[in-house]
């Protein structure tokens, strides 16, 4: 996938001098930990961040490697030998950062951007949009429309409607105040869905609660990570594979764990 | 037919909602959501002709995968953009859901099919994804070998 170094045809001028250097070892690791950190495939952050290196002439034994929440590069420009580490601690899933840098990284190849101008522009994507309300319209529509891809009826389509809502809006009120951690966080939202769902459809109205718990629990479902992780695997990438794909298991049993808890008491 | 049109409309909403979910950029929604919306309509069109759950599963999702490289093409866009939300709609949730359920019930031998076929399903998914990525991966280094030779 990325020792393909002949093609990549490098258009752009060396770095003048040790300043120029080290921005371009800043810019490189912050495209990679603003990848990692929304949720990027480790071979694209390997290889956005090969390319950023490579695209500057004079610039030799690039190399970038990346797991599942770590980040690194190295390279050697006459003689001396640069490298950065970065951590991502929180990783979380933001499709519109991942899009963003990608077209910045290939701006940045094709020699658009200077470096200062790189760097502001890369600070600019990082802070991006927040997008909660879109999330959560986002969720509640998802949870409404799972409902009825298992045949629940247009009133569940409803009640899940809110219930995906109202839990994503407990859960993230929650986790911005104390940090849960994924597994104990995952057992809570599989707390309030099922709780939420026990208490709306025991209103009345003759509903199926399997059908709303169902379409509710969708949003927290490591479907994204899975994915993810098993691409990882066959990529060779065979470490973060293995640690997204554990941590998936991990998240999906702590859901399952929550709604049943909550299944076995109302029995 | 009726019910492959509502089942369409239904895996597009639900597709789109995932969009905004992953937060994706704002005029790529539709399309994850079209994507999402004929990977269903494969694995429904392959589960009422054959019946067989994991093929249609499998297809379904390199379906998705397959125009999920599609419009990474068309739009400069990476191709999970369009894949992650697409593929959604065949999640087991279900599966899992059930599985909980029967176990908590007692019945632990419908429990442990449950989740067998969860995992299988979740594994056909990844395969289909898989079979699309390679598809189009091994396309790129092909044209790089081209451009090579030409240049």
């Amino acid at each position: 996938m990325k020792k393909n170094d002949q093609s990549l045809l490098v258009k752009n001028e060396a770095p003048s001098d040790e300043r120029e250097v080290m921005l371009l070892l800043q810019i490189c690791s912050d495209a990679g930990a603003l990848l990692l950190r929304n949720g990027a495939e480790i071979y694209r952050v390997e290889d956005t961040m090969e390319r950023i290196v490579r695209s500057r002439k004079e610039v030799i034994n690039a190399d970038a490697y990346s797991t599942f929440n770590v980040c690194m590069v190295s390279f050697n420009r006459d003689g001396k030998i640069y490298s950065d580490i970065r951590r991502v601690k929180d990783r979380s899933t933001n499709l519109y950062i991942v899009d963003q840098v990608n077209s910045f990284s290939r701006d940045f190849c094709n020699g658009k951007y200077s470096l200062e101008e790189a760097l502001a522009i890369l600070q600019k994507i990082g802070e991006g949009r927040s997008g909660k309300k879109l999330n959560t319209l986002g969720a509640s529509l998802a949870s409404a429309a799972f409902t009825g891809l298992v045949r629940g009826s247009p009133l569940e389509m409803l009640v899940a409607f809110f219930v995906g809502g109202l839990s994503w809006i407990i859960y993230m009120e929650v986790s911005s105040r104390k940090n849960l951690g994924y597994f104990l966080g995952n057992f809570f939202s599989g707390l309030v869905v099922s709780l939420l769902s026990l208490a709306l459809t025991s209103l009345g109205g003759n509903l199926n609660i399997d059908t709303v718990i169902i379409g509710a629990m969708m949003p927290y479902l490591p479907g994204f990570s899975l994915t993810n992780a098993i691409r990882d695997l066959m990529g060779g990438d065979t470490t973060s594979g293995l640690t997204g794909l554990t941590q998936a298991i991990l998240t999906t049993t702590a859901l399952a764990l929550g709604v049943a808890l909550v299944l076995e008491l109302s029995l | 037919m009726k019910d492959y049109l509502i089942f369409f409309l239904i895996s597009f909403i639900s597709s789109m909602g995932f969009a905004f979910f992953f937060s994706s950029p704002k005029k790529s929604a539709k399309w994850s959501g079209l994507v999402g919306g004929i990977s269903r309509m494969v694995y429904l069109y392959v589960n009422n002709k054959t019946g067989r759950i994991y093929l249609a599963t499998l297809l379904g999702a390199f379906t998705a995968g397959l125009f999920g490289e599609i419009f990474a093409r068309i739009f400069h866009m990476p191709s999970s953009v369009f894949t992650v939300p697409g593929i959604i709609n065949l999640c087991p949730g279900s599966g899992i859901y059930y599985t909980i359920s029967y176990y908590i019930q007692g019945e632990n031998l419908m429990a442990n099919q449950k989740l067998t076929e969860t995992c299988i399903i979740a594994g056909a998914i990844s395969f289909g994804i898989l079979l699309a990525s390679t598809g189009s991966q091994s396309l790129n280094r092909f044209k790089r070998k081209n451009q090579e030779k030409k240049s």
